[in-house]
């Protein structure tokens, strides 16, 4: 073994079973249908609803039929003792809850200038930052270099939206930024996808089981 | 304490470990099950590198040894064996890993 790191051992084994485009495929999904939602009227809402509650089921159900004939099943349960949390998503989720805390709050009092300010410029950061925590916290606890990139993408996606062509709006601004990022993971996800299925193929059936 | 001495005292932790454990691919084994909470063949031969025949062969040691639990289950009529570290297995392991650096920490460097 070329290192016998247990926490390098959980990783390597939870990049084989979601380190395959499935997961970028699903979330690219529920960002492009809730961009469009919010980008072109509220008709594909209740599409979104839909994929993002069924979420789990449809991923497992496609992890199933593609990845587990590849690669094998393993369920994830046990913590490994060797591991320790990151700090990191604690971190950003406090730090975007005092950043809504303080525009909220400057709002609420009747600065419209600054309400301009943070619905214009604030909040596709805001979305940006929310979006990116899931991608980074499972980079970080997982070292998925693609998922650290994909963050990356989501955050920049709060700041190059604001140099959209049109009359700002908070609702237009925020759907074409969720629409264009999902997209972009859509792409992505299913680049690899195809990768991995053509990289994997299904193993020939052979006997599954233990000698006694 | 010369070399010598060192080397005798660190032979009796390297004599004391778990031969059932200590083989390289069986230890690999319990390192991959160590892990998740279950999982398939499939899996850990994908993950160990080692054929059917010989993870096979290797799962019917530590399954005598008590070390793993081997169900078998139907997944959409499919048959899945489903493989998990007992909890003698990963008292044995985490023994192991205690012994082994301990034993390494001792020799002369």
């Amino acid at each position: 073994m070329p290192e016998f790191e247990l926490s390098e051992i959980r990783r390597r084994a939870f990049r084989s079973l979601y380190e395959n485009g499935l997961p970028e495929i699903f979330f690219g999904v529920i960002l492009l249908i809730v961009g469009m939602s919010l980008g072109k009227g509220p008709w594909a809402l209740p599409f979104a609803s839909v994929v993002v509650i069924f979420f789990p089921l449809l991923l497992k159900a496609a992890q199933r039929r593609f990845i587990y004939p590849r690669m094998g099943y393993a369920g994830f349960g046990v913590q490994n003792s060797d591991e320790k949390a990151g700090i990191f998503p604690a971190v950003a989720i406090a730090f975007i809850i005092l950043l809504v805390a303080a525009f909220v709050i400057t709002a609420i009092m009747g600065w419209n200038q600054l309400w301009d300010l943070w619905s214009t410029r604030g909040l596709p950061i805001y979305i940006g930052a929310l979006i990116a925590i899931g991608p980074f916290a499972e980079a970080s606890r997982f070292g998925t270099r693609r998922w650290y990139v994909l963050g990356a993408v989501y955050l920049a996606s709060g700041f190059l939206v604001q140099y959209l062509p049109g009359e700002p709006h908070y609702t237009r601004i925020v759907g074409s930024q969720l629409g264009t990022v999902g997209g972009i993971t859509l792409i992505w996800g299913i680049a690899f996808f195809a990768r991995f299925l053509k990289k994997y193929p299904v193993m020939a059936e052979e006997v599954d089981d233990v000698a006694r | 304490m010369s070399p010598d001495e060192t080397s005798k005292e660190g032979r009796q932790p390297i004599a004391g470990l778990d031969r059932i454990v200590h083989e390289p691919a069986r230890l690999m084994i319990l390192a991959v099950l160590s892990v998740v909470e279950s999982a398939d063949f499939l899996f850990v031969a994908r993950q160990t590198g080692l054929t059917r025949g010989n993870l096979s062969a290797h799962m019917s040691k530590l399954e005598a040894a008590g070390y793993v639990e081997i169900t078998k289950e139907f997944v959409e009529k499919i048959p899945r064996t489903l493989l998990r570290l007992t909890p003698k297995g990963r008292e044995a392991f985490d023994d192991y890993r205690r012994k082994i650096t301990d034993a390494l920490g001792r020799l002369p460097g």
